[in-house]
């Protein structure tokens, strides 16, 4: 089975005044479809760095990036766009929704995106609001829903393109310990039922018992990998 | 436009607030524009509606400039042109201002003469007859056949003809042949009326006739105040145009800041920049089009209102002309404002980044 990510010896430095930083020293990671792995360490272990090397947002000082078995490592920022919007899928902190945008017309845009519009793009964007529990939410917009359910669509908008990866970031940072676990249930679920590779990147340890597997970084590094409680 | 069309509708009062300054300054330009073409009209009218394509002033003094009313033809300037190549027609227009008595008062105007029988003496012109401007006449409530007075000598208004108006002031055409009788020595001045064709050379007829000759067109820059009075006008309309796209880019920066979080994700969701810029492009085109046609909808029918009262003129060039070049320049500003998407790193849409 082709992995939907493999990192080979990334890494990431940054300029710190006089001063190198490395954000990432040498990381190699493989996800596979329909596998969760969850990323967890203190600010500034490089989690962030990580997920924008994956997301191709950050171009590693070296290393190598496959996304769905293509290397996508020195792509113009141009064709980085495209496959973002072909394959990827981006959940972000606080959900970062459009504020003009009602909860169906946020999954419309992702579509749009790509170029695709009409009633089949409307029909498919009130099936995912549907599976993440928010039919009846479709025509709110983001000041009209609470912090669980402007997670929710921020996850349905992730899946308008059918991604190969999904990359999570934070996704229960604005969220109590109830409503973060449902939303780390739902990833979990939509990942199984959709063989999608997810990254999820927290400081949330409760994320350990839903992902199959746990990465922990510190100073840049993988210090620690185990098998979670979810699947196997 | 997806994405614009949604944020004009959520955020109404903001471009509400927005809409209303370009309605105001295209209110302000197409008044400004009417109002020009209107006062040029009354300072022009009367040339610009001459017969013939050129016009010839004797030349100015050193250091000073062609004059309709400092020109004075020489003797023999008339025959002299009507034998060089390419001239058809040459007839001398002589101008002076002076009060017409009606009814008892005097009206300032300006007086053409002309000899009836050459090619720039208007329809209806005889001896004895003056031809009085449409303004006039209405202003004054003259029909045909009415008198007048021009110091002293008594005329009947044989036609009324055309709204001219030169200098500000309401044109009376009298025959040539009383010209002496009305106008003091040295009151007056005269030009040169040319139809010309092919084979017309205008060095060759100013060195062999004394004058200088141009396009009719080209003379209005003579005609007293007008060239101060329309430069004035222009620069005032060409500011009006600047400060639009100061505070439509003004606007579309402080807009595309507070939107940079929005930019942001969408870019790392996978926008290109000229999508996103498209998109911005087309929000300010929907506002600057709607702004302007609705300040302009409202200058024309102040303009139409006042239209009587006031020097000003509604036609396509005072109205779409300057709203077309508003929305131009509005989008320039806009244009200048929106780069800045391309600036936007998609990377602080994650959190570490923020």
């Amino acid at each position: 089975m082709t992995a939907a990510l493999t990192l080979t010896d990334i890494t990431v430095t940054y300029p710190d005044g006089g001063r190198t930083l490395t954000a990432l020293d040498n990381i190699s990671l493989e996800v596979q479809p329909g596998e969760t792995i969850a990323v967890v360490g203190p600010s500034g272990s490089g989690k962030s760095s990580l997920l924008a090397v994956a997301g191709l947002l950050l171009t590693p000082n070296s290393g190598r990036i496959e996304i769905a078995g293509e290397d996508v490592t020195q792509l113009s920022r141009s064709a980085a766009s495209q496959v973002r919007l072909a394959q990827l899928g981006l959940v972000f902190q606080q959900s970062n929704l459009i504020s003009s945008l009602t909860a169906r017309e946020q999954l419309e845009m992702a579509a749009r995106l790509r170029g695709e519009k009409g009633r089949a793009v409307r029909q498919r964007a009130d099936e995912l609001l549907d599976a993440v529990g928010l039919a009846d939410a479709a025509g709110r917009r983001p000041h009209q829903l609470s912090g669980g359910q402007r997670q929710r669509v921020g996850i349905a908008r992730a899946l308008m393109n059918d991604p190969t990866l999904l990359l999570v970031d934070e996704p229960t940072s604005a969220l109590d310990h109830e409503r973060g676990q449902d939303i780390i249930r739902l990833i979990t679920r939509v990942t199984d039922d959709r063989g999608i590779g997810t990254v999820v990147v927290t400081h949330d340890m409760g994320v350990l018992e839903h992902a199959k597997r746990l990465l922990t970084l510190e100073d840049g590094q993988l210090s620690h990998s185990y098998a979670g409680g979810h699947g196997g | 436009m997806f994405l614009a069309l949604r944020d004009l509708r959520f955020a109404k009062g903001r471009f509400a607030l927005m809409g209303a300054v370009i309605v105001l300054i295209s209110l302000l330009v197409v008044m400004l524009t009417g109002l020009t073409a209107g006062l040029g009209a009354q300072s022009t009218s009367a040339i610009t509606s001459l017969p013939g394509d050129r016009v010839a002033m004797s030349q100015p003094p050193a250091g000073q400039s062609l004059s309709y009313t400092s020109s004075h033809l020489s003797d023999g300037a008339v025959a002299a042109a009507k034998r060089q190549h390419g001239v058809k027609a040459a007839a001398e227009l002589q101008i002076a201002q002076a009060g017409v008595q009606v009814g008892g008062h005097d009206v300032a105007a300006t007086l053409f003469g002309a000899d009836p029988a050459s090619f720039v003496a208007p329809h209806g012109l005889t001896a004895n007859s003056v031809v009085i401007s449409d303004e006039l006449a209405k202003n004054q409530h003259l029909s045909a056949g009415d008198e007048v007075g021009i110091n002293g000598m008594k005329f009947t208004v044989a036609a009324i003809r055309g709204d001219s108006s030169f200098s500000h002031m309401p044109v009376v055409w009298v025959p040539g042949a009383d010209w002496g009788r009305l106008v003091g020595n040295g009151a007056d001045s005269s030009v040169l009326v040319l139809s010309t064709g092919s084979g017309f050379n205008s060095g060759a007829f100013d060195h062999a006739v004394g004058v200088d000759s141009m396009a009719t067109g080209d003379s209005l820059s003579a005609i007293g105040s007008y060239s101060a009075e329309h430069g004035s006008l222009t620069m005032m309309q060409a500011m009006l145009m600047g400060i639009s796209a100061l505070v439509i880019g003004a606007f579309f920066t402080v807009w595309t800041i507070g939107r940079t979080p929005d930019l942001a994700v969408l870019k790392a969701m996978g926008a290109r920049t000229w999508y996103l810029v498209r998109d911005a492009l087309g929000e300010a085109l929907i506002l600057l089009v709607a702004g302007g046609a609705l300040g302009t909808a409202l200058a024309a029918t102040i303009g139409t209102l006042v239209g009587d009262s006031v020097p000003f003129v509604v036609d396509l060039s005072t109205t779409a002309v300057p709203l077309i070049l508003l929305v131009l320049i509005g989008m320039v500003g806009a244009a200048a404002a929106i780069r800045r998407i391309s600036t936007v790193d998609p990377i602080t849409a994650l959190g570490a980044a923020r």
